[in-house]
C-alpha cells in the first residue's frame, strides 16, 4: 500500500492535514464506539513534548517586573505579541489556552549523585524519581514508571476497551537511549525504557492496519489477528514449560502480542480517516524538511489517534535540533547549549550563544503552536479538542549548563481542568537536595516538579498522590525530608 | 545481573566423561561428586531465555533463506548498558519491539513468497508443499528438531490459510509466525529428560559466539549424529568454525562493541575538520580492515593492537599520516610514520577521542583505563561542570594540558582526573582528528604521563608499558567473557577465568587464541552437565 506522498509547503500541508473545521480526517467512529465515548463527554488526553537542552531563561522569563523567588501569577491573555519573550512568542496565539509553570527545579535528579546533567534529567524529568541505575555516566536506567506510563496503565485499567495505543511513543531524530519514557512491563519487576517510534509510515502502519480505505483489505492484513494469536499461544505453551524464573520475559512477550491482537481486532471495526503523512529515510531529504514534516506528521497521527479513541496519551521527544536549523553553526551542544547557561551569559568566545538557543527554542514553540492550532480546530464538546487535551511541553534541564534549577513548563490546553491564559511562579524556597560536597546546605532550589506530574495524572483521571518517589531528603541532615506528594498549588 | 542457574550432572555422563579418560577436575568442579557441590568452581550455568540480539536476527534471517536478498528490517536499538549487545537481562521485549518483530515477520515472508521458488520446489501448491516447506525451515529457524506439536500447529496454520486464502498467502502467513515464534526470537535453552544438555543448544552457543547467527548444515549434522558431546568433537567443530569466513563477522562484532567503533558516528567536529560522511567512512573502514587482518586473519595479540606499526589508507585517510594516496577506491597496507603505532595511534580512535574544538585527553584516558585495562572509575560527581575546557581569554594563550589541568584540578576532580589525564595526556601530539601537530596553540606540546604508576613520555611509551603488562590481556578475557555470556560478568569463575586466560596464553596471546579458548570449554559449551 502507498501512503499518498505530499510535500509541499508546510502551511499547505497542515491545512490539507486537516488544520482547521472541515479538515479532511476529521474522526469517525461507529455508533457503538461514539455511545462509548460519550458524546458531549470528551475524554482528558495527554500530549507530552519533550527537548534537550533546557531553555536560555534570558530570552524565555516573562517576569514583568516581579521578584523571582516568591509565588506569584499574572494573566497572560491581555499581553500583545511582544510582550511575549523571544522564546515563547510562538504561542502568542494561544495564550487564553496557556499555562507556563515557572520555577520548578527537578530536586530528584539534583539528588541524584551519579551520572552527568543530562543522564539525570532524563530519568528525572518524567518519572520524578532517582535512577535505579547510571552505566558509562550516561545509559541510566529509572526507579520509576514515567508519568505518560503511569497514566496510560492505570486508563487501561479503567477502560478495557483500550489497546496498547493507549499511549503513543513518538520521536524526531532521536536516539532511544536519550529517552525519557519508563514503564513497569510487569507488576514488581525493574521499570524498564520504552522505545519510541521515529518513522511516520510505521506509525501509520499501527494506526490504520487495513490501509487508508482506498483499496479492499489485505487479506494478510485481516488475518493478522489469528496469527498473532497463534504465536501468542506458542509463547503460552514454551513459558509453561520454564521455571518461574524463566518465564517472565516469555509471558510479558505473549502479553505485549495479546495487546497488538486485541488492538488489531478493535482497530478492524473503527473507521477514523487516514491523514496523508510525509515519511523519509535519513538522508532522503534535506534534513530540515524531515525534520518538519515528520514533525507535522506525527501531530496528525496523534490527532487522529487522540480523536478517534484509539489513544490517550501521546509522546514526542524532540532529537536536538540541526545547526543548520537555528541559524548557526559548530557544534549546537558545545557551542550554543552549554555557553547558554546562566553562568556563563558573558563568554567572550561565544557571543551568540542566547540568540541561538532562542532561536533554538523558538523552534520548538512553533511546532508547539502547530500542534495545538491543530487540535483547537477540531470541534469537540462546547468547545474544541484542545479543551480536552493537555499538552505539556518541557525539557530534561534547566537550562544548557546541565541545571535542574528553573525547569521549564508549558502546557497548552486542558481548560477542562486547568484555568488557562496565566503564568504561574513559584517559590524558591525548598532545600537543595544536592550530595555535592561544595553547596552550602542551606541553598535553596525550587519547588520540585514532582507536584505538577501529580496534577496531571489527577486531571487524566488517575487516582494518585504521588508520581515518582514520595520524599527526597535535603543536604541538610538535621531538616526534615521534602514531601514531594500532592498536586501543585493553584493549577486549577 | 541476570541470575545464574546450575544444572545437574548425572553419574553417567560422568561415568563417560571419566571413560574417556579427561582430566577435567578444575575444570567445573568435582565431576565424580553427585551433589557437585563440593568442587573448586561449583555447577556449571544454564544460560536464561535471551532474546537474539539484533545483529544474530539479522544474520539469523539471512542464513535462513540464504538463497534469496532479504529486506531491510527496522528495530529499534538493543540496549548496550555493559557495552554489548546481547546483554540477557537488558534484551526485553517491549510493545515497539514486538511491532517492529511483526512488521519485519510480513515484510521478509514477503520476499520469501515472491522468490517461491529459491525456496522451496514444489510439484504442485498444496498442502503437502506447505508441509515440505515446514519440514525445510522451522528446524532451522528453531535451531532444533520440532516438536510433534509444533509441527501440527504450523500445519494447522498453512492448511487454514491455504484453505481461506490460497497457497501464497499461507506460505506467508506461515512464514509470519515462524519468524515470530519464540523458538526463533530467543534462545531457550532445555533440559532432556536425561538432564543432559540438548546437542542443539550446544550448536547454538557456538555458532552465536563464533559467528553471530545459526548453526550451519555441518553442525546440525554433528548435533543430529551425537557429535558434539565430546570436548574432542567440540574442538573440532570450533576449530572448522575459525576457519570459516563467518568466524571473522563473529570476532567484529564483539571486538567493534569492546573498542566502540560505533562511537565515530557520535562525534562532531567543526566544518573545517572535513569529517564528511566519505572519511567517516573511511575512517570506520581503516579500523575494520585493520582488526580483521592484523589481529584476526594474521593472528594478531594483544602487542600487535597496541603496537603494530601496520595499517591500511585510503586516498580519504592518507592524508592524515602524511603518507601517499592510494588510488581512489582502493586500500593500500602501508608502515605507518615513526611517530605512530598500534590501534590508538590510527585516526579512526583519536578522531573519536576528540571534541568540536580541541582533542580529548579525558576520552582517551577514559578508553585506555575503561576497555583495555577495565578499570572502572565512576561517574563525576554532582554538580560537576561536565563543559569542555577552552582557554581563558585572561590568561593568553594555553595548552590543551593546560586548560585541562586547569578544570580539573580541584581536589575532588583529581580523585580520578590524577589517573585519567596522565594517560590522556600523552596523546597530545595528535589533535581532534588525529593528525599529528607540532604545537598546540603555538606552544610546545607536552606529552608526558603515567600509567599503573610508572611514568611514560608519550603514547609511544604508554603502548609499550600497557603491551608487557597482564593487564590488557586479563581486561581482554574478562571483556570477551562478558560478550560470551551475555552480559554475565565471569569473573567470580574462577575455573573458566583461569582455564580462558591459560588458553590466550597458549595461544601466544592470540585473539583468536582467546576465542577458542572460550568456545571449547566446557562451562562455556556445556556439554558436560550435572546432576541435582
Amino acid at each position: 500500500m502507498r501512503i499518498p506522498r505530499f510535500t509541499p509547503s508546510r502551511r499547505r500541508f497542515l491545512q490539507a492535514a486537516g488544520l482547521g473545521a472541515g479538515g479532511l480526517f476529521l474522526p469517525s467512529l461507529l455508533r457503538g464506539k461514539r455511545a462509548k465515548a460519550g458524546v458531549g463527554a470528551p475524554p482528558m488526553r495527554l500530549i507530552i513534548c519533550y527537548h534537550h537542552h533546557g531553555v536560555p531563561h534570558a530570552t524565555w522569563d516573562m517576569h514583568q517586573g516581579r521578584t523571582p523567588g516568591t509565588r506569584w501569577e499574572y494573566a497572560l491573555t491581555g499581553l500583545a505579541e511582544n510582550e511575549f519573550s523571544p522564546c515563547l512568542r510562538p504561542l502568542h496565539r494561544h495564550r487564553n489556552k496557556l499555562t507556563v509553570v515557572d520555577g520548578l527545579s527537578l530536586a530528584t535528579a539534583i539528588a541524584d549523585p551519579h551520572g552527568d546533567g543530562h543522564a539525570k534529567g532524563w530519568v528525572s524529568s518524567l518519572t520524578g524519581g532517582i535512577a535505579r541505575e547510571t552505566i558509562e555516566g550516561i545509559k541510566s536506567n529509572a526507579a520509576r514508571p514515567s508519568v505518560d506510563q503511569l497514566i496510560a496503565r492505570a486508563l487501561r485499567e479503567q477502560d478495557p476497551t483500550l489497546t496498547d495505543m493507549v499511549s503513543l511513543e513518538t520521536g524526531i531524530y532521536e536516539y532511544n537511549f536519550h529517552a525519557a519514557l519508563f514503564a513497569e512491563l510487569q507488576p514488581g519487576q525493574p521499570v524498564q525504557r520504552v522505545p519510541h517510534e521515529e518513522q511516520p509510515r510505521a506509525l501509520f502502519n499501527r494506526l490504520f492496519p487495513n490501509g487508508d480505505g482506498s483499496t479492499p483489505p489485505d487479506p494478510r492484513m485481516v488475518a493478522q489477528p489469528d496469527v498473532l494469536a497463534s504465536v501468542a499461544g506458542m509463547y503460552d505453551a514454551m513459558a509453561s514449560r520454564l521455571s518461574t524464573e524463566d518465564r517472565r520475559k516469555l509471558e510479558t512477550h505473549r502479553d505485549l502480542l495479546s495487546d497488538v491482537e486485541a488492538r488489531l481486532r478493535r482497530l478492524g471495526g473503527l473507521t477514523c480517516g487516514a491523514p496523508p503523512i510525509s515519511d523519509y529515510y535519513w538522508g532522503q531529504v534535506p534534513h530540515t524538511q524531515r525534520y518538519d514534516e515528520h514533525c507535522a506528521s506525527f501531530w496528525s497521527l496523534m490527532a487522529v489517534a487522540l480523536s478517534c479513541g484509539i489513544s490517550r496519551v501521546a509522546t514526542m521527544q524532540f532529537g536536538p535540533l540541526f545547526v543548520e536549523q537555528i541559524g548557526g553553526d559548530g557544534d549546537l551542544h558545545q557551542d550554543y547549549a552549554h555557553p547558554s547557561s546562566p553562568d556563563q551569559l558573558n563568554d567572550p568566545l561565544h557571543p551568540n550563544a542566547v540568540q541561538m538557543m532562542t532561536n533554538y527554542t523558538a523552534r520548538y514553540a512553533r511546532y508547539i503552536a502547530d500542534l495545538a492550532d491543530l487540535l483547537d480546530g477540531i470541534p469537540e464538546g462546547n468547545g474544541t479538542m484542545l479543551d480536552h487535551t493537555i499538552i505539556l511541553w518541557t525539557s530534561e534541564l534547566a537550562h544548557g549548563g546541565h541545571g535542574h534549577d528553573g525547569w521549564p513548563a508549558v502546557i497548552i490546553g486542558g481548560g477542562q481542568r486547568f484555568r488557562t491564559g496565566r503564568w504561574l511562579h513559584y517559590e524558591h524556597d525548598t532545600l537543595t537536595t544536592t550530595t555535592a560536597s561544595w553547596v552550602n546546605e542551606n541553598n535553596t532550589i525550587g519547588l520540585p516538579h514532582n507536584h505538577l506530574l501529580v496534577s496531571i495524572a489527577q486531571a487524566m483521571g488517575v487516582d494518585t498522590d504521588t508520581v515518582g518517589d514520595p520524599s527526597v531528603r535535603p543536604k541538610k541532615a538535621s531538616a526534615p525530608a521534602i514531601d514531594l506528594r500532592g498536586p501543585l498549588p493553584g493549577l486549577v | 545481573m541476570p541470575q545464574r542457574r546450575t544444572r545437574s550432572l548425572t553419574s553417567a555422563r560422568a561415568a563417560l566423561v571419566a571413560a574417556l579418560g579427561l582430566t577435567l577436575a578444575g575444570c567445573w568442579g568435582t565431576i565424580a561428586d553427585p551433589g557437585n557441590t563440593g568442587g573448586e568452581c561449583g555447577l556449571v550455568p544454564l544460560p536464561a531465555p535471551r532474546r537474539l540480539s539484533h545483529t544474530e536476527y539479522r544474520n539469523t534471517v539471512r542464513d535462513l533463506f540464504p538463497t534469496i536478498t532479504l529486506p531491510s528490517v527496522e528495530l529499534v536499538p538493543d540496549p548496550t548498558p555493559r557495552g554489548f549487545d546481547n546483554d540477557a537481562e537488558a534484551l526485553q521485549p517491549s510493545a515497539l519491539l514486538v511491532n517492529q518483530y511483526n512488521v519485519a515477520a510480513a515484510r521478509i515472508a514477503e520476499r520469501v513468497r515472491q522468490r517461491r521458488a529459491d525456496v522451496i520446489d514444489c510439484a504442485a501448491a498444496d498442502s503437502a508443499c506447505g508441509a515440505a516447506f515446514i519440514a525445510a525451515y522451522a528446524p532451522r529457524a528453531y535451531r532444533r528438531p520440532l516438536a510433534a506439536s509444533e509441527q501440527a500447529t504450523l500445519q494447522q496454520v498453512f492448511d487454514g490459510y491455504l484453505a481461506a486464502a490460497g497457497f501464497d498467502v499461507a506460505l506467508e502467513l506461515t512464514t509470519q509466525v515462524i519468524l515470530q515464534s519464540p523458538a526463533f526470537l530467543y534462545k531457550v535453552e532445555t533440559v532432556g529428560p536425561d538432564r543432559q544438555p540438548s546437542p542443539y543448544d550446544v550448536a547454538s552457543r557456538l555458532s552465536y559466539l563464533l559467528w553471530s547467527t545459526m548453526p550451519d548444515d555441518e553442525l546440525f549434522a554433528a548435533a543430529a549424529s551425537s557429535s558434539l558431546a565430546t570436548p574432542a568433537q567440540v574442538e573440532a567443530q570450533v576449530d572448522r568454525m575459525l576457519a570459516d569466513p563467518r568466524a571473522l563477522d563473529g570476532f567484529m562484532v564483539f571486538a567493534s562493541q569492546w573498542l566502540d567503533l560505533a562511537r565515530l558516528d557520535r562525534v562532531s567536529k567543526l566544518p573545517a575538520d572535513g569529517l564528511t560522511g566519505s572519511v567517516r567512512d573511511a575512517l570506520r573502514e581503516e579500523a575494520r580492515r585493520f582488526l580483521a587482518e592484523i589481529i584476526f586473519a594474521r593472528g594478531g595479540t594483544i602487542d600487535d593492537l597496541l603496537t603494530s606499526p601496520r595499517a591500511f589508507i585510503s586516498a580519504e585517510t592518507a592524508a592524515f599520516y602524511g603518507l601517499p594516496a592510494p588510488a581512489a577506491g582502493t586500500w593500500a597496507e602501508v608502515e605507518l610514520p615513526a611517530e605512530r603505532k598500534g590501534f590508538l595511534m590510527q585516526a579512526q580512535f583519536l578522531a573519536s577521542h576528540g571534541h568540536p574544538n580541541n582533542p580529548s585527553p579525558v576520552l582517551r584516558g577514559l578508553f585506555v583505563l575503561g576497555d583495555l585495562m577495565c578499570v572502572e572509575l565512576g561517574s563525576p560527581p554532582a554538580g560537576v561542570d561536565m563543559s569542555i575546557p577552552e582557554g581563558d581569554p585572561q590568561m593568553g594563550p594555553t595548552t590543551n594540558r593546560q586548560n585541562y589541568d586547569r578544570v580539573t584540578g580541584a581536589d575532588l576532580c583529581q580523585t580520578c582526573h590524577s589517573i585519567i589525564n596522565p594517560i590522556g595526556f600523552t596523546f597530545e601530539r595528535f589533535d581532534t582528528m588525529g593528525r599529528v601537530r607540532s604545537d598546540d596553540n603555538g606552544l610546545p606540546i607536552d606529552t608526558s604521563g603515567t600509567v599503573a604508576g610508572a611514568t611514560v613520555a608519550d603514547a609511544h611509551a604508554l603502548v609499550e608499558v600497557r603491551a608487557a603488562s597482564p593487564q590488557v590481556e586479563s581486561c581482554v578475557t574478562r571483556k570477551y567473557m562478558l560478550y560470551a555470556l551475555a552480559g554475565t560478568d565471569a569473573t567470580d569463575d574462577r575455573c573458566l577465568t583461569r582455564d580462558v586466560a591459560d588458553g590466550f596464553a597458549a595461544s601466544g596471546g592470540s585473539l583468536v587464541g582467546l576465542m577458542r579458548s572460550i568456545a571449547v570449554h566446557p562451562r562455556f559449551n556445556g556439554i558436560v552437565a550435572e546432576a541435582n
